[in-house]
């Protein structure tokens, strides 16, 4: 967990680096575009080749509303299998997360590139299937296979997750009206509902559900393009 | 700065192999053994020793106990419902062996990420095989074992 804090860290520091390129700025405010950005994150495809238990899509998108507020919001899906010593599970369903977007960078005229810091509610619809565990017995007496894989796997359906998210992000005009961008995320997990006999261990959007602890963390990596309305 | 935007590739990599692994502490949940207290058959109410009580499973030649004790602690099999025990009691150099056998239902619960599940007991039966007759009588205070917090079984001898 300490490493998302570093990098995340890590990652303000160097926006801290861009923000000292102080550029006075014309007098008179020129135009900005305004106009439905779309995109897809490449975090997801590249997880999936690092990761063969994972599998994950998501459509990014964000409006202007004015000079330096969007409203934004994030729409994917997740399958997530984990097989560890106490658990063999898999998470899948579909998150949309909301909000907006503050740019905080001041351009250069004609430029339009973005320090962007966002605040979102996340809502998540999945279900989570139970494909085997391991009984905790300390008292090995009888030397039993204490391994379980459910023949029949157990299905919880109808489960989902409430949580707000922080965002810090850097997005770059690459080519005009084509955007790059990176933001790091913030999770804290408002509310979810879990299975009676069984607990929330990942949540689509949300990430990696911890003990005790409500907190997450993620990031996306995004290719987008702005269909431009018109200009103010 | 459009350089620097090779930079998140690297971190995509880093943040998606960083799933550090909660431990199984020593402290948490584990599936519960059955707890049995020994009682005075002459005074229901007051707990007796058992003299040099020895403890085994049947089929297994390990001793669970061996000592002058008033109550034990005893796992149950989680893979079949029956679970069979010669208690043996040494007395004047004599040694005095009953069986108990108990069956039972079980149940799973969930107990955190890295621990997985805990198996429980319900439906409590016991038989008592007394040859020897130093168990008088038993008696099922609660027929779920579910934690150690207290006696599931009492024994009166």
């Amino acid at each position: 967990m300490l490493k998302y804090y570093i990098n995340f860290l890590t990652v303000m520091f160097c926006g801290y680096l861009f923000a000292q390129n102080d550029v006075k700025t014309d007098t008179i405010p020129s135009k900005v575009r305004y106009g439905l950005r779309v995109g897809v994150d490449l975090s997801k495809p590249i997880r999936m080749l690092t990761e063969p238990n994972y599998k994950g899509l998501e459509l990014v998108g964000d409006y202007r509303l004015s000079r330096k507020l969007f409203i934004a919001a994030e729409l994917g899906n997740e399958t997530k299998t984990v097989n560890q010593d106490g658990i063999h599970f898999e998470t899948s369903g579909t998150y949309l997360k909301t909000g907006i977007d503050l740019n905080v960078y001041n351009n250069w005229v004609g430029m339009d590139n973005l320090i962007i810091v966002g605040l979102r509610y996340g809502v998540s619809s999945h279900k989570q299937t139970l494909l085997g565990y391991n009984i905790r017995n300390t008292n090995l007496y009888w030397e039993e296979e204490n391994q379980i894989s459910l023949d029949s796997p157990q299905v919880f359906k109808g489960l989902n997750g409430h949580w707000i998210e922080f965002h810090f992000g850097v997005k770059a005009e690459l080519l005009r009206n084509l955007y790059m961008g990176i933001t790091l995320q913030m999770h804290r997990l408002l509310s979810d509902k879990a299975p009676k006999t069984f607990d929330n261990l990942y949540i689509p959007g949300f990430n990696k559900v911890l003990t005790d602890n409500p907190y997450g963390a993620g990031l996306n990596y995004t290719i987008s393009y702005q269909l431009p309305l018109y200009k103010k | 700065m459009r350089k620097s935007f090779l930079i998140p590739i690297i971190f995509s990599f880093i943040l998606s192999g960083c799933e550090p692994d909660d431990i199984c502490l020593e402290g948490n949940e584990s599936t519960p053994e059955m707890i049995i207290m020994f009682y005075d058959v002459n005074n229901p109410n007051t707990r007796k020793d058992v003299i040099g009580l020895k403890v085994m499973g049947i089929e297994n030649e390990l001793e669970l106990h061996n000592e002058t004790t008033d109550s034990i602690a005893i796992p149950l099999k989680t893979t079949v419902s029956s679970t069979g025990f010669v208690f043996i009691k040494t007395q004047n150099n004599t040694t005095l062996e009953d069986q108990l056998t108990v069956d039972y239902n079980s149940f799973d619960t969930f107990i955190n990420r890295a621990c997985g599940f805990k198996r429980n007991f319900n439906n409590l039966a016991i038989s008592i095989d007394n040859p020897s007759n130093w168990i008088i009588n038993y008696e099922i205070i609660t027929d779920t074992i579910s934690d150690i917090k207290e006696a599931h079984v009492k024994i009166l001898h």
